[in-house]
């Protein structure tokens, strides 16, 4: 009875929405933030982070699965990491969405769009957008062995996403502090496959 | 083998650090509260020579004011507490004036 809950769609999806319940009421409560910050600048942080936050995590699972094989958590959420990436679009839609509301106007937007900080959350999101769109299981059936070359542009997105938190803020504390365990298991993956394949040949 | 696997794992647990709470960008000098210019007094005398304020914070011993500059950037600036002079002015990180720096 529990399991089926637990494997429902539906219970994923209400795990990846949580953290947007809060901040849609307090932009639906229309009042602003501690010393008067707007709901809509204050909702940014957030709003960016868990994108970066699911993002990080679908692109954990291999690698993690590489290191703890026998781990029934890890093909659990490997059998939803879609439902992660689709959720860090959603939230990079968001923030996005906040934003242009909160900037108010195309001129001021185009004004700062050549800063470094700017310009690769904008990159980030229009490279996310097909990888989204080709997030359903008749996307993968259509493209076949395409799917998986065009879903690897997610490195683009990753390293745009992690430019752009560090240089938005001039700071690298946070951003580290979310990317340092991903390029850790990105280094693992990568000794993991290379050690496999200089072993092949005597193998053979 | 599996001593090897446990220690990076431990690794990559261990580089979740906590993150800090103070931002750390900018430091004014230490001044007393009672001497501080009042956030309207502040926001007056800016919006006097073309800025727009939308909302200020004290960062550093400094005040930090969000808002849109004469040139019609949207801006976060470090102000001095008792003068009101511009310490630091960046757009999204990006630096457009630092007191002693580019004046």
């Amino acid at each position: 009875m529990s399991k089926s809950i637990v494997d429902h769609r539906y219970f994923i999806w209400a795990i990846l929405a949580l953290p947007s319940i809060p901040m849609i009421g307090a932009l639906a409560s229309g009042q602003p933030g501690p010393n008067g910050m707007p709901m809509t600048e204050m909702l940014l942080h957030p709003t960016g982070e868990f994108s970066a936050r699911f993002l990080i995590i679908a692109m954990m699972l291999t690698p993690l699965r590489m290191l703890f094989p026998g781990s029934g958590f890890l093909r659990w959420l490997m059998k939803r990491r879609r439902y992660f990436g689709v959720a860090a679009f959603f939230y990079a839609l968001f923030h996005t969405v906040l934003y242009i509301v909160d900037m108010g106007s195309l001129r001021a937007i185009l004004g700062e769009f050549l800063a470094l900080g700017i310009w690769t959350g904008w990159l980030a999101m229009v490279v996310f957008v097909p990888l989204t769109i080709t997030s359903t299981d008749d996307a993968i059936r259509r493209l076949g062995p395409r799917w998986k070359t065009l879903q690897r542009t997610v490195y683009i997105v990753a390293v745009a996403t992690l430019l752009h938190w560090i240089f938005v803020h001039n700071n690298f504390g946070p951003a580290l502090v979310h990317f340092v365990p991903l390029a850790g298991l990105e280094i693992y993956r990568v000794l993991h496959n290379f050690r496999k394949r200089s072993t092949r040949p005597q193998a053979a | 083998m599996i001593i090897q696997k446990r220690a990076f794992a431990l690794l990559i647990l261990l580089s979740f650090p906590v993150s800090a709470g103070a931002t750390g960008i900018h430091q004014c000098e230490a001044r007393d509260k009672s001497d501080w210019l009042t956030k309207d007094q502040l926001t007056e005398r800016l919006e006097a020579s073309g800025w727009s304020v939308r909302f200020m914070k004290e960062d550093g011993g400094c005040w930090e004011v969000y808002g849109t500059n004469p040139d019609g950037q949207r801006v976060e600036g470090y102000f001095h507490p008792v003068t009101g002079d511009p310490e630091l002015i960046a757009q999204r990180g990006r630096i457009l004036f630092r007191a002693g720096v580019g004046d």
